[in-house]
This record gives structure tokens, C-alpha cells and sequence, in this order.
């Protein structure tokens, strides 16, 4: 289990920063200001960055499937738990009253 | 200069590798560097600052902690278990800071850092002979299966370990899942010395199961922070590519030095931070300068 992890957050991490670089060398070079591509450039990086975001989260739920895999049900439920306290964080962030949106 | 000019993102860049690299080498995340580096000396508003410090952190902890695993010093089931007091405190952080004042926080800040260097000079001074020490033995430990072992990197012998006061360790990681979110960063800073001392681990693995969980309790936090917008791509895009980067050569020298250098590394570190943070309080509410 250790080494599929340990390549979830390896390759993860890279796939992500494959991402943001593609979207920071399109702003960077992809022209005299007004840049055409910089649309296309922020939704690249806005990927990297919610892929980075989602990558401990996936690790998580990769985590409570291995241990139910190995049968140990007090080790699944206890990282279910922290996948439930991560579910409530999110959801709490988007129906919070308090949020600003810029 | 102004965000998303290319110069702006290539300095941005520069000075989060370098922040990944000393966060590495220490097993700690890079935002402990990055927030400072971001509001001092790029002039952004602490609360952007906060928010890509937290995608570098994830970035970083996963780079590192990949490598650590790879030599097996990770101990995946208690970082399991401590995960859930960090994220639980990474919520209450989120809540927190609505309500605290911002030199409230630095203030907080600078007492914690220089009570972990304390606590870290403390053990240096017995680090010879906590060798052949045994741990107290806790029921728990035993219970939860959390006891393991780790081969040592330069004699590839296999060190055997135990973990003793879980209980105190989860309110630990707590207290550190609420600091992390409060103040945008991964507080390996806490969770190292108190796994030290609270736990009495080896420092490679409590470095190595710090930066595992590090990951986890900076995601519950950045997705509130991604939600209010709070994360602007063109900072946080350099800021992540960076200290990935300086992370991943980081543990690379952390696997090979000793633990008497890490520890009086570590010291230097906590304290130079300790009299930074003091002094942004002192400056109030906006210490912000700018290039």
C-alpha cells in the first residue's frame, strides 16, 4: 500500500505542477500584453491548483480502501473519519455566510 | 511591479524554491517562509499570502513525503490517527480566524516557536543518552498496532520504536492543525517537536510522518480558502511550482545528514523566526512593505 501512495503523491504532485507550469509559460510567453492566451493560461494553473487541493483528499480515500482491503476495520474507519471531517470542511466553505467572494 | 507580470512570477519563483529547499532539509512545509517572504517583501495581503502558502504546503508535502516513504521512514498508521486532530483543528483555525486579531496571531506565533526550541534544545542536550532509553510503554500504542520500526539511512540497520502518550500527541496535533490554518502554514514546525517530545519518536520519522499529514491538514483549509477566492492563480501558480521544486532537493539533504546538524539547524531556524514574528506584532496590523 505504501508504494501506491507514495506514486499517488509522487505523479500526483508532478501531473499538477505539469499544469501550472503549462499555464505559466503561456502567460508568460505567450505574447505582448493584451495576452490572447491568458484565459487559457489561469484555467491551467486554476487545475494545478485544485489538483494539488484534491491530492491529499484522494490520498485519504486511497488510504480507508486500503485498510478495508486488509480487513482492518478500526483503521478504515478511523481514516473514513478524517475523509468526513475534510467533506464537512468543504461543504462548511461553500455555504459559510461569512465568505467574500472577490 | 504588479501580480501576473512575468518578472513578478519568475521572483515569486525563485524565493519559494528557496523557502522549499530550507523547509525540506528541516521536514518542515514551506509556508513558514513563504508568508513572510510574500507580505514583507512582495506587498501582497496576508490573506492571498495564506492562501497560496497553503497550496505550496500540499505541494511540498507531497513531494517529500513521497521520497520518505519510499524509505519507509513513515509511520502511516499513527499519521492516520493524528490527522484527526490536525484537520479537526484545521477547521477550528478556519473559524478562529475570524475572530482573532492579526498581531494577536503573530504574538501567539512567536511564544510557540520559541517554546519548540526550547523543547528541542532540551532533548539535544540528553540526545546521547536517550539512545539506549526505553520509552514508557502506552496501552494504546500497543493496541492501535502503532509501534514500528525504520531501517537508519546511512547504516540501513533496522531501528525498532515505540510511540508512547498517544492521547497527549492527539491534542498536540490539534493545537498544531489550528496554528497551521490560522496562520497559512504546514506547522511541521509544531508537529515535529512535539511528535519528538510528546510521542518520543525518532526525529526521521516524526519528519517524515509530519510531512505526510502535512498535506491533509493544509487541504482542509485550502478548500475554504478556494471557495472565498482567497487563492489568486497568478501567485499561488508561481509560489507552488517553486517550493515543489526546493522541496523535492530538500529531503534529499535531510535523509543524508546527521540528527545532531538537523537539531542545531532547527534551533538557529525557530529562533531567527521567532524574533521575526515578534517584531511584524510590534509593527501592527499591516508591517507590509513591498519591492
Amino acid at each position: 500500500m505504501e508504494s501506491i501512495l507514495a506514486g499517488l503523491l509522487r505523479y500526483g504532485a508532478l501531473v499538477a505542477s505539469g499544469w501550472i507550469a503549462t499555464g505559466m509559460a503561456m502567460s508568460m510567453f505567450g505574447g505582448a500584453p493584451p495576452n490572447p492566451h491568458v484565459g487559457l493560461a489561469h484555467r491551467c494553473m486554476a487545475i494545478g491548483i485544485v489538483l494539488l487541493i484534491a491530492l491529499p483528499v484522494l490520498r485519504v480515500a486511497l488510504t480507508t480502501s486500503g485498510f478495508l482491503f486488509e480487513r482492518d476495520y478500526l483503521f478504515a474507519a478511523i481514516s473514513g473519519a478524517v475523509l468526513g471531517i475534510l467533506a464537512l470542511g468543504f461543504l462548511l466553505g461553500t455555504i459559510n455566510p461569512h465568505i467574500q467572494f472577490h | 511591479m504588479s501580480i501576473g507580470t512575468p518578472e513578478y512570477s519568475l521572483l515569486v519563483c525563485l524565493a519559494s524554491l528557496a523557502a522549499g529547499l530550507l523547509g525540506g532539509m528541516l521536514g518542515m512545509a514551506a509556508g513558514i517562509f513563504i508568508v513572510p517572504a510574500l507580505t514583507l517583501m512582495f506587498g501582497l495581503d496576508i490573506r492571498h499570502a495564506i492562501g497560496a502558502s497553503l497550496v505550496s504546503v500540499i505541494g511540498c508535502s507531497c513531494g517529500s513525503a513521497a521520497s520518505a516513504m519510499e524509505n519507509r521512514l513513515t509511520n502511516v498508521r499513527l499519521a492516520i490517527l493524528l490527522e484527526i486532530g490536525t484537520t479537526v483543528g484545521a477547521l477550528t483555525g478556519v473559524v478562529l480566524s475570524g475572530v482573532l486579531p492579526e498581531s494577536a496571531l503573530y504574538l501567539l506565533f512567536a511564544a510557540i516557536l520559541v517554546v519548540s526550541a526550547h523543547q528541542m534544545f532540551r532533548k539535544r542536550k540528553t540526545a546521547g543518552s536517550t539512545a539506549g532509553l526505553e520509552a514508557p510503554p502506552d496501552r494504546w500504542a500497543t493496541r492501535l498496532r502503532l509501534n514500528s520500526s525504520y531501517p537508519e539511512p546511512v547504516t540501513q540497520q533496522e531501528v525498532a520504536y515505540s510511540v508512547s502518550r498517544v492521547w497527549l500527541g492527539l491534542v498536540l496535533m490539534y493545537a498544531a492543525g489550528a496554528v497551521s490554518s490560522l496562520l497559512g502554514i504546514g506547522s511541521g514546525v509544531l508537529k515535529v517537536p512535539a511528535m519528538d517530545s510528546a510521542l518520543r519518536l525518532p526525529i526521521k520519522v516524526s519528519s517524515a510522518t509530519s510531512n505526510f499529514m502535512i498535506g491533509v491538514t493544509a487541504a482542509a483549509s485550502a478548500g475554504i480558502y478556494y471557495a472565498r477566492g482567497d487563492i489568486l492563480a497568478d501567485v499561488a501558480a508561481p509560489v507552488a511550482l517553486g517550493s515543489i521544486f526546493g522541496a523535492y532537493l530538500g529531503t534529499k539533504i535531510l535523509i543524508r545528514t546527521s540528527d545532531e546538524r538537523i537539531r542545531t539547524l532547527f534551533i538557529v531556524v525557530l529562533l531567527a523566526l521567532a524574533v521575526k514574528m515578534f517584531l511584524a506584532a510590534l509593527q501592527g496590523e499591516n508591517p507590509a512593505g513591498g519591492i
